[in-house]
């Protein structure tokens, strides 16, 4: 989906959603050992829990493109991440947002080139846990807005990118 | 194998655990890991300590990694400390400049193996393993 945030022109990118979803899942995957749902367990993704945005991550991009990515994932699949990535039964608060913002900087790092025309560079920014109720439609206004949903067996992670159209 | 010693510097201290896991797994006789979350921070330590290798992510706040390596390669002191990248950077121009300056770069996302795999070959590179002395 993607949503105009003001009044201005429709982004090139309507094939940006599908490119997104792709490298999310296989950074999840490779860092994660995490899978996508089977199409069968599709049928059931609308009982599962849905990202409930307390904890999320935010990652700003300059450069030969300018905006963020915003990453929410569900209560359970926050907690099996940093468990997954460092091989523990249970991990704790700081080792959740931790690994979140590793997920968040990597995905980011390696989505940024599709918003970066003709191989120009981009600086990706650190990543950082969002402040409890930011909001970051008004932080990232006048950008337009692509949402991606994953779903894992693990949970689903709703990923925002803002960008200003007119880099592109 | 021989001693070694590692400095890792990345400001995610779960990415920190997992490289530390993996220098683990190469199977030296004795390995040292030092941690570090910034580049200031890794500078100070390659600035105090000799070091077989130092991974240093791009990404970082207060001192990229860039910004890090930049300093040791004009530093006659620390200008051969062998330099791995381990970063999610995608951009051609920028990760050919990183790789121009360092011994190695691995791309986020990476399997623990390759991770492995690279930092080995580095270290055969300079002498301080034998060839084939990894562990399969």
């Amino acid at each position: 989906m993607e949503t105009e945030l003001t009044n201005k022109t429709q982004s090139p990118s309507a094939g940006y959603q599908d490119q997104i979803q792709e490298i999310a899942y296989n950074i999840f995957e490779l860092t994660c050992y995490m899978f996508p749902m089977e199409e069968w367990e599709l049928e059931d993704a609308g009982e599962l829990e849905r990202p409930d945005g307390n904890v999320r991550s935010i990652v700003r991009f300059d450069g030969a493109a300018e905006g963020a990515m915003v990453i929410s994932p569900s209560e359970d699949l926050l907690e099996a991440l940093a468990a997954n990535m460092l091989g523990v039964e249970e991990a704790n608060d700081e080792e959740k947002e931790g690994a979140l913002c590793e997920i968040a900087n990597i995905i980011c790092g390696n989505t940024v080139p599709l918003f970066a025309h003709d191989e120009q560079i981009c600086y990706i920014r650190p990543p950082r846990i969002a402040a409890q109720g930011e909001d970051t439609d008004e932080l990232f206004k006048g950008m337009t807005r692509e949402d991606v949903e994953v779903l894992l067996d693990e949970g689903i992670a709703e990923i925002s990118i803002y960008y200003n159209a007119e880099d592109l | 194998m021989m001693d070694v010693r590692v400095l890792i510097v990345d400001d995610c201290p779960v990415m920190r655990k997992i490289i530390k896991r993996t220098v683990e797994l190469c199977g030296f006789d004795s390995v040292e890991v030092i941690e570090a979350g910034d580049g200031k921070e890794g500078l100070e330590w390659v600035r105090n300590m000799d070091f077989d290798l130092a991974i240093v992510d791009l990404n970082m706040p207060v001192k990229n990694g860039a910004e890090m390596i930049a300093e040791m390669r004009v530093d006659d002191n620390l200008r051969y400390v062998p330099v791995l990248t381990v970063s999610a950077e995608s951009n051609e121009t920028r990760v050919e400049i990183i790789t121009d300056i360092t011994e190695g770069f691995v791309h986020k996302p990476f399997c623990v193996e390759a991770l492995r795999d690279k930092m080995l070959k580095i270290l055969e590179k300079q002498s301080i393993i034998r060839p084939g002395a990894a562990p399969k």
